[in-house]
């Protein structure tokens, strides 16, 4: 290969070496920065573009559901623990046992009512458009863990439940 | 003296050409040799860089111009990277907040 082409490669390696160079740099600096905000609120900001007022109204309902939230995971925490005795005596599924499936369901359900509530509640003090795009996102996690496993489980899959 | 010795290194000198007699040239070899030139040439031609390449070096290689590509580049990359980085943290931030508002069990 003549030198003046070598030198053309030379110029190409260099080119793409300061391209990724700064892009990792850069990448890498920005997720730092940003990546692991103190505020769990973050988020809603840097997302909806809310401004300081919508924010501390965001935080007050935020605080006041916290420990509703808690509440829910621990009863439902408590009775999976209990449950998971109940089948580890290995009798099976015993009425006892399917009481407990109807306890964690129940508290699931109500868990999920109120954080649709409370979704709904935040997206109240946002922008229209940015309340709708905030609920549907909500939403869809609120719902969505569940609706995956009922899909599985339906005719769309080919060993679902609907060859039953 | 310096008479005599020359005189027998040429005595030498005959008496080993005698020893060692040369190969008469082949008829073809002055041809030969001119093929050979030929070839050299040609091969030399085929390894010399198309004049496109030398006229993008020099243009690439001017000074100003390879420091303000250079700072071109840069800002490319930088950019794309600052937009991936955001990306990035945008996600972190939302499973943040996603992790405080919906217990793990209902997840």
């Amino acid at each position: 290969m003549s030198r003046p082409l070598v030198i053309l490669l030379a110029v190409v390696l260099a080119a793409v070496a300061l391209v990724a160079g700064s892009f990792l740099v850069a990448s890498r600096m920005c997720s730092r920065q940003f990546s692991r905000p103190t505020d769990d609120l973050a988020w809603l900001q840097m997302e909806f573009h809310l401004g300081k007022g919508q924010m501390a109204r965001v935080r007050e309902l935020h605080d006041r559901y916290l420990p509703v939230c808690q509440s829910y995971c621990d009863q439902i925490t408590a009775e999976k623990r209990s449950l998971q005795a109940l089948l580890d005596e290995g009798r099976g599924a015993t009425e006892e046992a399917v009481a407990k499936l109807n306890e964690i369901a129940r508290i699931r359900a109500q868990c999920q009512a109120s954080m649709l509530l409370h979704f709904e509640e935040v997206s109240r003090v946002m922008p229209p458009e940015q309340a709708r795009r905030y609920l549907e996102e909500m939403r869809r996690l609120t719902l969505g863990f569940h609706e995956q496993i009922e899909n599985s489980m339906s005719g769309d899959q080919a060993d679902g439940h609907a060859h039953h | 003296m310096k008479e005599e010795i020359e005189a027998k290194e040429d005595r030498l000198s005959r008496v080993l050409r005698q020893a060692r007699p040369a190969p008469a040239l082949s008829p073809r070899f002055q041809e030969s040799v001119w093929r050979c030139i030929e070839r050299s040439d040609l091969e030399a031609e085929h390894l010399e860089s198309p004049v496109w390449v030398e006229r993008l070096l020099s243009l690439l290689l001017r000074p100003r111009l390879a420091i303000a590509g250079a700072m071109v580049l840069l800002l490319i990359g930088g950019g794309m990277g600052v937009l991936d980085g955001s990306a990035e943290a945008r996600q972190a931030a939302r499973d943040q907040y996603i992790a405080s508002v919906a217990p793990y069990a209902v997840r």
